[in-house]
Formats: C-alpha cells, structure tokens, sequence
C-alpha cells in the first residue's frame, strides 16, 4: 500500500510539474476512451441482433427461394401452411410460429385513433418460439382466443398509462374490439422483428373461416403471406430437414409447380444470423450492414492509438526532465522491471483518471450518439457488469499500450551517465517521436478522405437525377377505403388549389417494394414467353405527376377507352432485355395468367419510358412494368406534386380537403425524396458517425501535436534566440518550424493515401451509380491536415520567437 | 560608431526590482577595440546585450552610428543586427544540427545570399579561420577552441562593422585562447569595431580602451591607445 502511495505522489507532483502536457495527455486519453467505449456499445449492440430470445440458436426464419423459369426470387416470408406442415412431417421441429403485419391498424384513445406499424398477427405458440417476461397474463393462453391482443408495456402505457390492464379492450379504426391478454416487457431494440403488439391470429381464422385459415391445398402453396419461425429440437440440424425437402416438395408442391414451369427450395436463417444476412430477400426487415461494423471498429481503435501516441510522445518527450529520478531510483537499488512497472503503473493510472473524465463525456453526449446512431442505449444500459467490465478493460489497454513504449525507454536510461550529468541522448527518441507523429496523422487523413468520400457519395445519391422529379412530391398514404372509393373526387378537390399541380394514384412508388409477377411478353418468333417483372399499378394521371420521361409511344390516356387490361407501359431496361429495342411499341404482352395461355390482361406495348432509378442507387435499373387500373382499392399511394417551395401551405390545404373526405382517418403522408433516402439511412447513419469520429481524430492528433510542438520550441528556445541574434526574423523562425513539421505532415499525407484509395474504392463498390474518386478528396485532406498541424505548431512557435533574444540566449 | 546618454536598464520580476545598469554614458568610436571588465554581476552581459540590440534600455539612449535605435521595434532591430553587428559568446552557441559550413552560413542566408555565394563565402572565413578541414562536421565532433573559431567565423562572415564578443576566451584554455584573441587583434586591425566583455586582464590587454564597470556604472575607462 505505501508503494501505492509512494507512485501516486510521484505521479501527481510530475502531473503537477507540467501541468499543460499532463492535460492535454489526460483530455486525449478520455476523448480515446470515451469514443472507444461508445463505438463498442455500437458493435456490441449490433452483433447481439436476436441473442436474447432464449436458445436463439434452435431458432430459425424459413425462407421461400422460388424458381420460375430459371429465373431465382427469394422470399424472407413464405407460404402460409408452409411451417405447420413442416412440423407434421418432420420430428426435428419442436414448435413453431407464424407472424404477419396487421397493416392499417390504428388504435383509439380518447377517440382519436393512432396508428401502430409494429403490430402484428401471431400464433398462439410465438411465445414458445420467442421467450418473453411477462408483466401480466398467461404466455400460453394469451393469444389463443380470437380477438385477443397481447401488448408490450410502452404501448400499455401508451393508451391506458398503465401496464396492468388485463382484460381491458383496444378498439381499432374499424370497430373491431380486442381484449388484451398479456402485457410483456418491451422487446431489446436490436431485434430484427420488432414488435409492440400481437394478436391473436384465430382472430384471421375467425374471420376468413377455419377451413380457409388451414388450407394445404396446392394452391396455398404457391402464395407467399407470412414470416414463419421455427425452432428445432436440441441436438437437431436445420440441413437435416433440408436434405428431406425433396421428398416434401414432390408430396405438397410438385404437381402446380410442373404445371407453371416453376420449382421451389426452402431456405432458413438462424435468427441471430439475420440481421447481418447478405442474402437479399424480399420482404425483409432492414437488415445491417456488417463492414460498417469493421469500419466502426477500426475508428475506434485509431482513435485510442492516437490518443495513446500522444502520451507516448510526451512521456518520453519529457524523459529527460525525469532522467535525474530513474537515475536515482536505479542507483538506489531499482532494477529496470520495477521501473518499467512504476511507468506502467502511472500510465494505467492516468488511464483511469481519463476513464473517469470519459465517464462524464459519454453520459452527456449519449443522447447524441443516439441520435446519430439511431440507437437508444440508456444511462441504466453503462452500468450492466459486462460493460463495466469491457470499459475495465479498454482503459487497462489503453493505460498498457500508452505506458509501454515509455516504460521502456524511460527505464533503459544508464544511471552513471545521467548522474555524471551527460545529458541523455535523444536521438532515437526523437526519430520515433516524428514516426508516431506521422502515423496519427496518416490515420486522420485517411478519416478525412473517408469521411470525405462517403459524404460526396451520399450528396450525389440525393442528387443525381432519377429519371424523374423527386422534388415537391408529397405522398398520401391511401390505407382508408373511403378516401379510395371517393379517388378521383379528392383529386379534383386538391387541385382547385393552385398549390397542386398533379396527382396520381399507384399501387407503389420509387421508394417502396415493388411486386414482382409472371408475365408474358412476345418472343423473337412470335410466341409468348414467361417472364418474372417488377411491376406495378398506377392511374392515368401518375406516370404526367411523377415526370417520367417519355421515349416512345404514349402514356396511359382516358381519351383512348382501350388502355384497361390492354395496354402497358414499360421502361428502356425492359425493352432492351427483351431483345426488341426501338421496335418495342406494339408488342403484345400478358399479365394474370392463366393456365391455359390466356390472360386476364393481354394487350400491347403502348410506350417506353426513359428508365428512371425506382430503387436504390446500390443496383442497376431493372426491366419495369407499370399498368393501368381503374381498381382504385389496390392503391396504396396518392402522389401529389406541389408548386416549389410550398409545402407548409400544400399540406395544409391537403390535410384540410382530406379531412372533409373522411375526418376519421388519421393522415398519413411522406416526400418523396425523403422515402428515396431512406435507401440510403445506413450510409447516412455511418457518415454522420464518420464525420464526428473524423473531427474528434483531427482534434486529438492536433492536441498531440501542441503538446510535442510546445515541448519542441521549448527546447529550442536557445536556438531560436540564436537564430534571431544572427538575423532571423520571427517570421523566419516560425517558417522553419511550420517547414519542419509540414513536412511530415506531407509525408502522412502520402502514406495514407493509397491506403484511402484503396478502401474507399472498396467501399464505393457497393453501389452501382457511384462517384470516382477525384484528386481534390487528396488535395483537400492535405490541406486540411496541413492547416490543422500549422495552426497547432505557430501557435507554439510564434510564442517562442517572439522572446527577445537576450531571455531566449539564457534559456538551457 | 556607438553612443549610449543616461542608459539605464532595471529588471523586474515579481518580488524584487535590480537595477543592472545605471547611467551609462560611452561613446565608441568606428575601429575601436573596445573591453569591457568588471566582476560578476555588474551588469557587462546587459551592456552588451544593449549594444547587440538583443534587448531594450528602461530609459535612455543609444545611437547606432548617428540613429537613435532604443525604441526601435522588434522588426527594425533585426534589420539594423543583420549584417551590421556579429556576436561571439562564451558558451559558443553554435547550432548542434547543423554542421560547421551550415552554422556560418547562417547569417549569409538570413541576409539573402544565394547558396554558391554563401559557400563561396563561408569556405573563405574558415580558411582564414584555419578550419577549413572541419567544414562538414559538426560542433559536437570539435574542441572548445575550434569550437570558437567556428563561432568567430560566423560572427564575421558577413562583414560587420561592430562585433560582439561576450567573454569568447572564458571556456577556453589558455593556448586556444591566445589564438581566439589574435583572430580578434587582426580582425580590428582590418578595422571592425569589437567590444569584448572579458574577465581576463591578459586579455583586455588586447584592447585599445578597458571600460571599469561596477554595480551598473562605469567606474574608470583606461585609454591605452590614441586613435
């Protein structure tokens, strides 16, 4: 203990002594820390997606691969009796569920109803499948009834404001009454199926009929509808029941399957696994991308090297100053492992006192993390005994790993010299000082140009011109059968204002999933052959509303009286996949097949559209399909085209002519550029986070930079005033620092960038519409490490030279 | 050359105000070889450091060849060293990173030289000098009294007309020191102005006019030569 006692007075008369380098160590170390810490409650979060359903790993989603025509489409849902039959055929299977969004449900409070996306139909055996703690009712009888609803406790509290509420009813938009059953703790954030409320899905089969509800007729299997999970036995193998498969498909599917030239493979993923699954699945839930993660990771640690660099430089910067000590403490009987252990010692403390600091930062910028990150780690989630430990342990890291170094160089000074007063050499120490310089601030330019690139990236994602206006487009949501049966009369009412340009109805949009279906189209000789499209349905009015450009033909027209069921419309992509080029008006083109060859839709290419991105910028366009309906029940979307620059007052006067048309429903409505960069959240999510930890890594290389500059002037106090003596200006002297370390500046620069070409090439590669990566991302990451290193170093050094020559002559 | 009227300079720090120099009136004359003596604490190094411009009076004059200089700023000051004035010290000062050509260089290049005449230059002054040989290394590699040619070489490579040398013997044995004392003989022969603060009476010998100075003021000022 009094050893203890001994190298903290040691450690705080020499944090004392210089005060400034010491706190500009221990501000650099709890910036490190505090970002290191927050960057890996990230990770952490991110790669415990589902692992806290119990035995998650017997846990899997079935997935639906469909084969039609040689032409894959792979399904994150599947058929609906898909999974209750599995569990009768295969013993491996000890429960199952299914679950399907109860879309369009809002829930009356006070008589104002609100709507709930995350509410869902399941089978009374979720609870089996998924383990949930229960604040009130039965998880095995809760959701057996028809009518019963099982709530989370935010959303209980939500519309009773309180969570014991068993037995009390939730009345929806359209006057059903559902009882709640079971109140359960709200679900971890970081699950890839979340949910607020379930109900029970006899509530389905109740009202479409029993024998409807379990239906296993062929058909049935050829339609996809639900997200089903399964969970295997112990000791039981998810292959096993693939290498069965075979023998399922001949008994249920094969027959239809031969009929429509299609086949069909079932896939699973382990649930934990799905968040981070690279298979692309319609109908998925948002799922992560796992090399932002690595990305994530590496910032963090580069921030802790820097931070860490820092103190190395100024520990052993101040080496001499503490040579007298080693020397003394050598002489007096200390071998060099007890003194590497003192060094160590007083690194690891520092760390400590920095934790403590980091302590404080993180809990107040949590709440922006958050918001960046889009996470919700609360206070109460610190103070689990797993992240205390792993904060233990990072701050015991950084304390070795910026102690080290030191240790070893303080300890290895030769006491007989020192004390002779040789003064210590400090060549080598100094060579390595300018190499750990030149790292940090390779690894900052490296972060500017990263940052740099993936920020242009986004711009020119937001920016670049779809094939149609994105701009000054609201976006209805038509989820009220009222306002759908009235279409055409709320249209007209919108545009008796002269904020309304257009507006036209689909059953999608740029922005949103699109279906995909089995059409017909005219083969080189004349014959029909099948083909699987992305379409969908709009009005006559969408495609003039959107501005999609026309290349041949003509748009869908009242005038005409022959555009239903006998006319599409597709886009370039589709006419060029199909081998028919320019020549693509007139061909003749079927949808809603039947078996026989005839279809319900048949008719002819009436026009081609430039292609438009109705994606995501990640992929190439596809061929497209968009048809006209005069269904108006199938609408999903109204798009409604405002005048620039009036949104406040079109929403208004939207809201307002909506109301007259249905008070009841509540209105729901997006831009659509802001649905198109929702594509784009994660790219968004990780620059934003990029950018800050980019700042926060300039600024900490440039604290190291201050310190190691100020260190610098001071020693060469002497020769500055020397300098002056013999006729140097001040702006000379300052000149000659600013040359020297923009030199090595230049020289991180160099060295990071192939590295940031390289990754961010990489990078870029997930996108098909991409940038290049121009010479100016290089240039202005020079610039900008070269401004922040030369405003650190002339502070310093404009200080020193303005000593009159006769003090600065003295200095030694 | 130099005159200084009523000359006085005070230190401060926070406790205790001194007095280093106090009513100094010289008058030094262009050619003159001039020591300064006097013991430890007098106040020589100050006077000197005002000559050099290094520093400035709290009150009084000093006339640098017929220019008030005392409350020139920073900038003129500089100006008015480069070229004009050459230091030599005790303790050498010569710039450990740079070599022997490098450190004589230095003044050439603050005064705008072109690299071919500042070598031209430098290799003429140390062969004068007489360490010639030694041009690439550096201070550390050299003795005390080569050391101090060195220094010498670079106080007077650019031709100035005062040169000052603050006790340039006092590290020195006494052979190297005779040699330093003898560059400093001939160089005023070819009629730079030097002022030497010196602790040696040997040395001062040297020189055509020994000023006295104790507790800041000039006690006694022997002329030993008329000019």
């Amino acid at each position: 203990m009094s050893h203890l006692k001994h190298y903290l007075t040691t450690l705080v008369k020499a944090f004392q002594r210089d005060l400034f380098y010491s706190l500009i160590n221990l501000f650099g170390l709890a910036i490190g820390l505090a970002s290191a810490f927050l960057i890996f409650l990230y990770i952490q979060d991110e790669l415990n997606y589902d692992k806290h359903f119990e035995s998650c790993d017997r846990i899997y989603r079935l997935e639906a691969n469909f084969n039609i025509k040689g032409k894959e489409d792979k399904f994150a849902v599947t058929q609906f009796p898909m999974a209750p039959t599995l569990m009768d055929e295969y013993p491996e299977i000890e429960t199952y569920t299914r679950l399907f969004p109860a879309d369009a449900l809002f829930f009356e409070k006070n008589q104002e109803f609100f709507q709930e996306d995350s509410v869902y139909y399941a089978d009374s055996t979720v609870f089996e499948v998924f383990s949930h703690s229960f604040i009130q009712g039965d998880a095995r009888k809760a959701l057996v009834e028809p009518n019963s609803i099982v709530i989370s406790s935010s959303m209980a509290k939500k519309y009773f404001g309180k969570t014991n509420v068993i037995g009390e009813t939730l009345k929806t938009n359209d006057n059903n009454l559902f009882t709640v059953q079971g109140v359960f703790e709200d679900i971890p954030w970081n699950t890839h199926l979340r949910y607020n409320g379930l109900i029970s899905s006899t509530t389905v089969a109740m009202r479409i009929g029993e024998e409807r509800f379990n239906d296993r007729s062929a058909g049935s299997f050829w339609n996809i509808s639900v997200y089903s999970f399964i969970r295997l036995k112990p000791n039981t193998s998810i292959n096993s029941i693939f290498d069965k498969f075979p023998a399922f498909y001949d008994k249920y599917m094969r027959e239809l399957g031969d009929q429509i030239n299609g086949g069909f493979t079932l896939m699973a993923t382990d649930i934990s696994a799905i968040h981070y699954s690279t298979s692309n699945l319609q109908y998925d839930q948002p799922k992560g991308n796992k090399s932002y993660l690595y990305i994530l990771g590496f910032v963090g640690l580069f921030i802790v090297i820097i931070a860490s660099i820092n103190y190395m430089n100024l520990a052993t910067a101040r080496s001499a100053r503490r040579a007298r000590e080693v020397g003394m403490r050598k002489v007096s009987g200390a071998h060099k492992g007890l003194l590497i252990r003192q060094f160590l010692g007083e690194s690891v403390l520092l760390s400590f006192a920095a934790m403590v600091i980091a302590a404080g930062i993180i809990v107040l910028v949590l709440p922006l993390f958050n918001e960046f990150s889009s996470k919700q780690f609360a206070i109460m989630n610190l103070l689990s005994p797993s992240v205390l430990l792993i904060l233990l342990g990072i701050t015991v890291f950084v304390g070795l790993l910026s102690g080290m170094y030191p240790a070893f160089y303080l300890s290895s000074f030769d006491p007989v010299k020192i004390l002779k007063g040789i003064a210590v050499s400090d060549k080598n120490g100094a060579s390595f000082r300018r190499f750990l310089v030149v790292l940090q601030f390779s690894i900052s330019v490296f972060m500017i140009i990263g940052s740099l690139v993936v920020s242009s990236q986004l711009n020119f994602m937001k920016s670049k011109d779809l094939g149609f206006d994105k701009e000054d487009v609201i976006v209805i949501s038509l989820r009220d059968s009222t306002l759908r049966t009235n279409l055409e009369a709320f249209k007209e009412e919108l545009k008796k204002s002269p904020l309304i340009l257009a507006a036209g109805a689909s059953t999608s949009n740029p922005g949103q999933d699109f279906g995909k279906n089995v059409m017909r189209i005219e083969g080189a000789d004349g014959t029909m052959e099948e083909e699987a499209l992305n379409n969908f349905f709009v009005d006559y009015d969408y495609i003039e509303t959107m501005g999609f450009r026309i290349d041949t033909g003509r748009v869908y027209s009242r005038t005409m009286g022959t555009d239903l069921d006998k006319a599409f419309i597709i886009n370039q992509k589709a006419a060029s996949e199909f081998n028919w080029h320019d020549k693509a008006l007139g061909k003749r083109f079927q949808n809603r097949l039947n078996l026989d060859g005839t279809a319900a839709m048949d008719g002819e290419i009436i026009g081609v559209l430039d292609d438009f991105n109705y994606g995501s910028l990640h992929n190439p366009i596809e061929p497209m399909v968009l048809m006209l309906t005069d269904r108006n029940e199938f609408f999903r979307n109204l798009s409604v085209r405002i005048k620039p620059g009036s949104a406040n007052e079109a929403i208004e006067w939207i809201r307002n002519t909506r109301e007259r048309f249905d008070p009841y429903f509540p209105f729901e409505y997006k831009f659509l550029d802001q649905s198109i960069n929702e594509y784009y959240k994660e790219e968004f999510a990780i620059s934003k986070i990029f950018k800050v930890f980019t700042i926060l890594t300039l600024f900490v290389a440039a604290l190291g930079l201050l310190g190691l500059s100020a260190f610098i002037t001071q020693q060469k106090t002497r020769e500055i005033g020397l300098r002056k003596v013999l006729g140097s200006s001040s702006a000379q002297v300052v000149a000659m620092f600013l040359k020297d370390f923009g030199l090595w500046v230049i020289v991180a620069n160099l060295i990071a960038f192939p590295f940031a070409w390289y990754f961010m090439d990489k990078w870029l590669q997930n996108f098909f519409y991409k940038i290049n990566i121009g010479i100016g991302f290089f240039i202005i990451a020079l610039m900008l490490s070269l401004f922040a290193a030369l405003i650190t170093v002339s502070w310093q050094s404009f200080k020193a030279s303005r000593l009159n020559p006769s003090e600065s002559l003295k200095y030694e | 050359m130099l005159v200084t009227k009523n000359l006085y300079k005070v230190f401060k720090t926070s406790e205790v105000e001194t007095t280093a120099l106090r009513n100094i009136d010289l008058d030094i004359k262009p050619g003159e070889f001039v020591a300064i003596m006097g013991p430890s604490g007098c106040g020589k190094s100050s006077l000197l450091n005002l000559f050099g411009l290094l520093d400035e009076p709290t009150s009084g004059n000093i006339f640098f060849n017929g220019t008030e200089v005392s409350n020139f700023k920073e900038k003129q000051r500089t100006l008015l060293r480069k070229g004009n004035i050459g230091f030599i010290f005790q303790s050498f000062n010569l710039i450990e990173e740079l070599t022997v050509s490098q450190n004589v260089e230095l003044p050439l290049y603050y005064l705008g030289f072109s690299a071919k005449q500042r070598k031209l230059k430098s290799d003429e002054i140390l062969e004068k000098m007489n360490i010639l040989n030694r041009k690439s290394h550096y201070p550390q590699q050299l003795s005390g009294g080569q050391q101090q040619r060195v220094a010498i070489a670079r106080a007077v490579v650019s031709n100035p007309k005062l040169v000052l040398a603050d006790e340039p013997t006092g590290n020195l044995d006494s052979e190297n020191g005779e040699q330093v004392m003898n560059l400093l003989k001939e160089l005023n022969k070819e009629g730079t102005t030097i002022i030497m603060v010196t602790h040696s009476a040997e040395d001062a010998e040297k020189a055509d006019r020994i000023i006295n100075l104790f507790d800041g003021q000039v006690v006694t000022e022997n002329i030993r030569k008329a000019i």
